[in-house]
C-alpha cells in the first residue's frame, strides 16, 4: 500500500450520502422571498447611476434654459402639452428562456446565437450534461454564464467573444 | 436587475450546493438541526449581500467559506446561538439516514483524530468536502505544494496506524 493507493483515501471517504430534509429547500425559498437583496453585484451601478442621474439634470436644466428663451419669443402663452406615457415593454414581461432537461451544448449555442459569441470546449463531456435553467432574455452575458458556473460540475470562462468550456 | 432572474440564480445555486454544503455542516456539527440552520444561513447571506452573479463563479468556495465558518462558531460557543431557528424537520424521515451518517461520521472522525490540526485540516477539506487543492490554497492561503505535503504525510501517517 502507498500513497498512490486510493485505499486509504476511500478509507476516509463518508459512505453515506448527506442530504437535506424534504422541507429544507421550501422553507430556505419561503426565507429568501422574505428578505430583500441589497445591491451588492451590482458595483458599477452606482457609478452609472450617477452618470444616468448627471444626463437627466443636464437635459432637464437645458430643456428649462431652452423653454424659457421660447416663451420670451412667443408674444402669447402657449398652453402645456403633456405627451400620454406611452406602453414599453419593461424587464417584468419579458418572458424567460426556460431549458428544461437540455443538454449543456444546445444551451450555449443558444447563447453564443443571442450574444455574438463563439464557444470553445476543453472538455467533451460537459456537453452532454443536461440542465433545468431559466435565463432572462435581457441578462447580460456576464449573468448568463453565472447561472450556469452555478452548476457545480460547470465551470465556464469568458475570454473576449469567446466562452471557454472548463469542465 | 429583474427580481426573478436573481430568484431564479438562487434556486439554481441552492439546488445544486445544497446537499454538498449540508454533508460539510454535518460532519463538524453533527446535527441535522444545526447543519440545515448553517446552510440556510450561508444562502440567505448570499442572496442578502453575496456574489450571487460573480461570472468568476465563486458562489461554492463563497457559500462553503460562510458554512465553515458558522460551524466553527457553534462549536465555539453552541449555546450562544440566536442566529438558529428550531429548524421543522421530519424527524420520522430523516432518523435512518442520520443514524448512517452519524456512524460514518464517527468512524472518520476516529481515524483522522489521530492526525495533527493541519493534516486533519487538509484531507477534511480535499476529501470530505471535494475541495481541489487549488481551492483549498485560495480558502487558506497556504501554497498549494504545502498542502500536499500536507496530504501525502497524513495518508502516511494513517497507514502505519492502521497497519
Amino acid at each position: 500500500m502507498n500513497n498512490n493507493d486510493p485505499s486509504i483515501a476511500q478509507l476516509l471517504k463518508i459512505r453515506v450520502r448527506a442530504r437535506v430534509s424534504d422541507a429544507f429547500t421550501e422553507r430556505l425559498m419561503q426565507r429568501i422571498d422574505a428578505t430583500p437583496r441589497k445591491g451588492a453585484d451590482t458595483k458599477a451601478r452606482p457609478r452609472r447611476l450617477a452618470v444616468a442621474a448627471a444626463v437627466a439634470a443636464l437635459v432637464a436644466v437645458s430643456a428649462a434654459a431652452i423653454g424659457v428663451i421660447v416663451s420670451r419669443d412667443n408674444s402669447e402663452p402657449q398652453p402645456l402639452q403633456v405627451e400620454p406615457p406611452t406602453d414599453t415593454p419593461t424587464a417584468a414581461t419579458a418572458t424567460p428562456i426556460a431549458y428544461m432537461n437540455a443538454p449543456l451544448a444546445v444551451i450555449i449555442d443558444d447563447i453564443c446565437t443571442r450574444y455574438g459569441c463563439t464557444a470553445r470546449y476543453d472538455s467533451d463531456t460537459a456537453k452532454d450534461i443536461r440542465l433545468h435553467i431559466t435565463i432572462h432574455p435581457e441578462a447580460s452575458l456576464e449573468e448568463a454564464v453565472a447561472v450556469l458556473n452555478s452548476f457545480d460540475n460547470i465551470s465556464i470562462a469568458i475570454e473576449s467573444d469567446t466562452l471557454i468550456i472548463i469542465r | 436587475m429583474n427580481n426573478r432572474y436573481l430568484r431564479s440564480i438562487i434556486t439554481a445555486t441552492v439546488r445544486s450546493q445544497q446537499h454538498y454544503l449540508f454533508g460539510v455542516a454535518f460532519f463538524r456539527v453533527r446535527s441535522r438541526a444545526v447543519a440545515e440552520d448553517i446552510v440556510q444561513e450561508a444562502f440567505l447571506r448570499l442572496w442578502e449581500k453575496g456574489p450571487l452573479l460573480d461570472p468568476a463563479g465563486d458562489v461554492k468556495i463563497y457559500l462553503y467559506r460562510i458554512v465553515v465558518n458558522l460551524c466553527n462558531d457553534h462549536l465555539r460557543h453552541p449555546a450562544a446561538m440566536p442566529l438558529y431557528e428550531q429548524s421543522a424537520v421530519d424527524v420520522a424521515d430523516t432518523a435512518e439516514d442520520d443514524a448512517a451518517l452519524l456512524a460514518e461520521c464517527e468512524r472518520v472522525g476516529t481515524l483522522l483524530a489521530a492526525l495533527p490540526s493541519p493534516q486533519r485540516e487538509v484531507i477534511q477539506m480535499h476529501i470530505h468536502d471535494s475541495l481541489s487543492f487549488a481551492e483549498i490554497s485560495r480558502l487558506t492561503a497556504i501554497p498549494e505544494s504545502t498542502l500536499k505535503s500536507r496530504y501525502n504525510a497524513a495518508l502516511t501517517t494513517l497507514k502505519t496506524l492502521l497497519r
